[in-house]
Formats: C-alpha cells, structure tokens, sequence
C-alpha cells in the first residue's frame, strides 16, 4: 500500500465531503432554472470519486519496496521551506514597510539564506536588494505607470 | 485579407511596438538561455510590463518573450551542456558535443538558422489554420464547447506519468478552484466561507504565476549550488562561423527539417503538450530515419536540425489552438491567454474573427521576431553568454519580486500576492506528490468557460443527452473516453513508460 497516496486520498474525500456540505449554504435567487450549486457539486462529487479511485489505487498497489536512497541534496528541503516562510513574510511586510524597504530586506536576506551564509556575504546582499528594489521602483513606478504597494509605516 | 496584414504590419512598425517587441525578444533569449528559468517562466516576469499597452502591442512582446526564448534554450544547451529550457533538451544531445569538439559556433548557429527556417515553415499552417479552425469552431454551440474542454482536459489528465488518476484529480482540483467566489453566470457568491479575499474567486495569472513560477524556482532552490556559477566550455568561446555554409547545410536537410517542423506543429496544436515534447520526438524520429543512427548524439548537425526547427514550429501550433478554440497550446499561450482577458479580449473563435487586426499583428509579429531573433542573436550574443551565468541565488529572489510585482498589479491589492504564494506552495505540494500540475492549470484556465457552457446548454435544452446525441459534441466526448481508455491501456502495457508525451505545464 503506498501510504502517502492513501492518506492524500482520504484527505481530498474529506475536503470534497465537507464542501459538498457547504454547497447546501449558496443561496439560490429566485427565477433560476439551475441553482449556482449545480455545478460545484458536480465537480465535487467527481473529485471524490477520484479521490477514492486514488485510495484504492494505492491498496492495490501492494506494500512498498524497500526505502530509495534518499536524493543528494534532500537537505536542502529546508532551504524550500525558508524560502516560503521568507516570501510570507515579505507579503505580509508590504502593507507596513512599503514595496521599497520589504523589498530591498526580502531580496537581501534570500540572496543571502540561498548562498553561503557567511558575515563576509552581508554587504553584496544588501547591495543587490536596494539596488533591486531601487531600480524595480524606477522603471515600474516612473516608466512603466505601474503603481508597487505602499506601506503604512515607511511609504 | 492583403490590407488586414499591411494594417497590423504597420501597428507594429511604430517604434514604441517595435521596440518593446525587442525588449521582449532579448529577455526571451537570456530567459531561454538561463537554465532553470523557462520560457513560461520569463512570459510571467514581462506580463506586469504590459499591463499599460495596448493588446496588440501586448501580444506582440509575449510572442517575442517565445520566439526570442526557445532561440536562447538553445544557447545554454550548446555551450554549457545543460538546456536553457525543457524544449532544447535534444539540442543538448548533438550541439554540446559539437561544441566541444572545437565547433561553437556552428552548434550554435545551426540551432538558430535551424530555429528560423522552422518556425517560418510552421507560420504558413498558423496563418491559414488558426483563421480556417476559428471559423468552424464558430458552428459550436456550448455543447460542442463543454466536450471540447472535457477532452482537452481528458487528454492532458492522461499524459500524467505516474497516475491517471492523478492527473484527473489535478484537473478536477483545477475546475474547483475556479468555483469558489461569484459563479460566472448570476455572479453569487459560492464557497467563499466569509472571506473578503475569496468573495471574487481566485485572480486566474497570481494562480498561474503561483503554480509556474514559484513552485519551479522552489525546485531550482532544491539543487542549487551555493557558490554556483556556470563555465562555458572551461573558458572563452570562438562564436565565428560561415553563415551561408550553415545555412546550407540545413538546407541539405529538407526532409529532417519538413518533418521536424510538422511534429513541432503537431505537438504545439495538441492541448499542453509543447517544445519539450516536440524536440525530443522530432530528435527521435531524424535518428530512425537516418542512414547513420549511430553517429546521433556524438555531434552531427541532424540531430541539432530536427531538435530546433521543431521547438519553433510548436510556437506556431500552440498559436493554432489558443487563436480558434481559446485553449492554450501549452504554459506560454495559457498565459498569453490571462493577457487577452486583462485587455478585456474574451479568447475563442470570435477573437480571430472579430479581433481581426490583432489577430493578423499576432501572425505578422511571429513572423517578424523570428527575424529580429536571428538579429538581435547577432549583436548580443556575446553579452547573453554573461548574464546566463549570474548566479541563481541572486536570481531566484529577484524573480520572486517580479512575479510579486505582476501579481499586486492586476488590481493593485496585496491579496493577489497571498495568492502567488499560496499557489506556489499547492504547486509546491503537487509536484512533490506526484500530482501534475499541468491538468490543474488547464483546469484552472478552463473552469469558468466549462461552466458557462454546461449551464448554457441545460439552459437551451434541459436534455443532458444532448452531449452525446450533437454529432461534434458527441465525438468530441467519445474522443475524451478514448483519450483516457488509451492512457490506461499504455500503463497496463508499459507501466514504466507510460506517457509518450510529457505535458509542458
């Protein structure tokens, strides 16, 4: 049995039963022929069928051989996951710092997290967030009338 | 028909449109030429760009972000050894060697003269066929619409390596995400839970740049190299080459090159399916046809021939089929799709028919960034070969900032940007559990249109048979049954090798 699958398929029964649940709350205006639920259930319904197919799917599939060999850089997971949590952060900046200062700290602390993380490394990090964000904010803002987010604290 | 392509000519001619096509071009080649940035990838980072043209001018930049990108693949193939973009794969296997052999030059510029000859030969069948299709799709009624995406998604479901039901799942998922906020017909809120956020649904391009870009970039990030920085060839590169000599040979070719270039039409036409496909196919079938097999892969200029003339002709086909029926070709066109809805072009067969001039500046704009291709190749080569080799560390965060950027300033709202990230994530998530993303996208990009349509149709007539009743519904469904039947049997028959064909989402 490929655990994984299986539980991802009883996850996405789950979720397509839950919603089907929701889709009684969308109110139907009067005069409508076909209700605006109509078609999300469908598709939900569809989903889990196929959600069970996978599940099935993943019980027939025998028991798993034995472990591979984990990739060469598997460690470098982590990096993925700070890479996330940086981008997160750096959205949630915006509406406070502005697009100039998130984005200048943003682009200088992945640069530096995606390198070789060494206090000698700092000062090019930080050169090439402000000069991306600088020049980001010039051609956009003053060329090309493309307004960036201002922030509450720093504009 | 003569006085709509000298009308749309001279709407390019301008020098704002002439130039920003340019601009779209060089950005296609260093994106091309960068390996881990993909040509969809590259289309994201110019869309906010854009926004403030007019459509045509628009679409005449993303269509040289394409041409401009599959030439620039080619580049890094060649002298680095590693394809710029999935769809220069099999240049990789003939041009590298060739230019180890002390020839970069000629891998080089084979593979663009080859990239030129194609996609010229693909833009006959583009501009007889997107016009000839649009027009018969015009016949559809939302029955014929409705089965039309049911195959669509059906055949790019079954292309899913490991699973078909994975990649039905993905494409189901994909149709969901597009029911949550106002239904596209009465515009009630659905599935929204109270979430202002949710309550117009998910923008379609932060969805897309989310699942291609950030998803991708997090792949990269996976194998990145932290002192990371690429050699050419150990050193300096000698680019000189005799140009009436290299065009010959390709020339000498013409059955490799003919045949090459209809696979690329073909795989382009085909729903999702694009260059990385197509190259690997046209590579294959000149090796079968050849006299000497064996000599493929040690640097001859067939192998370079087939692969290059046959990722541009896929631009022509991928234009074929987003220009008559509104569905993409493959990543590139889904977001040159997003493009014509921000402009307030609905896609489809009225596009071609209605939007006549743009239509025809689309043609005449592929036909004219091949040519500046080859130009601007000309001058710049020299400095595209520097900037492929900017570390990705530095890349992969300012490209996050330009696909945040597009992202906020579809409607200037940081919740776009929770979006991007929320998709890249899902992506994220997907491909690490074998799920494919590019059922989803279509999905994504479908979801709306499939709606309107089955509503449509129930609406006209509430008899559902009518689907399969319609002579053109009706086929069009037996083809999606088909569709999934043969994914099935090829698993039962070669589980290992499942998929031919790998979709280029």
């Amino acid at each position: 049995m490929r655990r994984a699958d299986a539980l991802i398929g009883l996850g996405v029964v789950t979720l397509s039963g839950v919603l089907l649940w929701q889709t009684g709350r969308i109110p139907t205006p009067p005069f409508i022929p076909i209700s605006p639920a109509f078609y999300p259930r469908i598709i939900l319904a569809v989903l889990a069928l196929l959600a069970a197919a996978l599940v099935g799917e993943a019980w027939l599939a025998g028991p798993p051989g034995p472990a591979p060999a984990p990739p060469p850089r598997a460690a470098r997971r982590w990096l993925v996951a700070l890479c996330f949590l940086l981008f997160g952060l750096y959205t949630a900046a915006l509406p406070w710092l502005g697009y100039r200062l998130s984005t200048a700290l943003f682009v200088a602390a992945t640069q530096w997290s995606l390198g070789a993380r060494t206090l000698r490394t700092v000062p090019g990090c930080l050169a090439v967030g402000l000069g991306t964000a600088l020049a980001t904010y010039v051609v956009f803002e003053r060329y090309l009338h493309v307004l960036l987010p201002r922030g509450s604290i720093v504009p | 028909m003569i006085e709509t392509f000298f009308a749309a000519s001279s709407a390019l001619l301008v020098p704002q449109t002439f130039l920003s096509m340019l601009g779209g071009i060089a950005a296609g080649l260093v994106g091309g030429a960068i390996p881990g940035i993909t040509i969809t990838m590259t289309i994201i980072l110019v869309l906010p760009f854009t926004f403030g043209m007019d459509p045509l001018q628009g679409l005449a930049t993303m269509i040289g972000v394409y041409v401009g990108g599959e030439s620039g693949g080619l580049v890094s193939a060649a002298l680095l050894g590693i394809p710029g973009t999935p769809s220069a794969v099999a240049t990789t296997f003939d041009a590298f060697p060739m230019a180890r052999k002390g020839e970069p030059g000629r891998a080089v510029w084979l593979g663009i003269w080859a990239s030129l000859l194609g996609g010229l030969l693909a833009g006959i069948p583009l501009v007889i066929g997107a016009i000839q299709l649009a027009t018969f799709a015009l016949r559809f009624g939302p029955w014929e619409y409705f089965s039309l995406f049911v195959l669509t998604l059906a055949v790019v479901a079954g292309l899913a390596e490991q699973s078909l039901v994975k990649g039905l799942i993905s494409g189901v998922f994909g149709l969901l995400v597009t029911t949550i906020g106002s239904d596209p017909v009465m515009g009630v809120p659905r599935l929204e839970f109270g979430v202002e956020m949710l309550r117009t649904g998910f923008p379609f391009l932060p969805v897309l740049i989310g699942l291609f870009a950030f998803s991708q970039l997090m792949k990269d990030v996976e194998s990145l190299d932290p002192e990371g920085r690429g050699q050419l060839l150990g050193g300096r590169v000698d680019l000189r080459v005799r140009h009436l000599a290299v065009i010959g040979e390709i020339l000498r070719q013409p059955a490799n090159l003919i045949r090459s270039t209809l696979i690329g039409l073909w795989i382009g036409i085909l729903p999702a399916v694009g260059g990385s496909a197509a190259n690997i196919l046209a590579w294959d079938q000149a090796k079968k046809a050849s006299r000497y097999p064996e000599r493929f892969g040690t640097g001859i200029p067939d192998g370079i021939i087939a692969s290059e003339s046959s990722n541009n002709a896929n631009i022509g086909g991928s234009l074929i089929t987003m220009m008559a029926f509104g569905i993409p070709g493959d990543a590139v066109t889904a977001v040159m799709l997003g493009a014509l809805i921000i402009h307030g072009i609905q896609p489809g067969p009225l596009f071609a028919t209605t939007h006549t001039k743009i239509a025809y500046g689309m043609f005449v704009a592929y036909f004219l960034a091949h040519f500046l291709t080859v130009a601007v190749e000309w001058v710049g080569l020299r400095l595209f070969l520097r900037v492929i080799l900017v570390p990705q560390r530095i890349l992969i965060p300012v490209i996050l900032v330009l696909c945040a950027i597009g992202a906020f300033a579809l409607n200037n709202i940081v919740a776009n940007v929770w979006t991007f990230w929320v998709f890249g994530l899902v992506g994220y998530g997907m491909i690490k559990a074998g799920f494919p993303l590019a059922p989803l996208v279509l999905g994504v990009v479908l979801g709306d249109q499939l709606e309107v349509n089955l509503i449509r149709a129930l609406m006209t007539d509430a008899d559902p048979w009518l689907f399969v009743t319609r002579p053109i519904s009706g086929l069009l469904l037996v083809g999606a049954v088909a569709s999934v039947g043969w994914a099935l049997y090829q698993r039962r028959r070669a589980p290992a090798v499942a998929a031919e064909a790998e979709a280029d989402f």
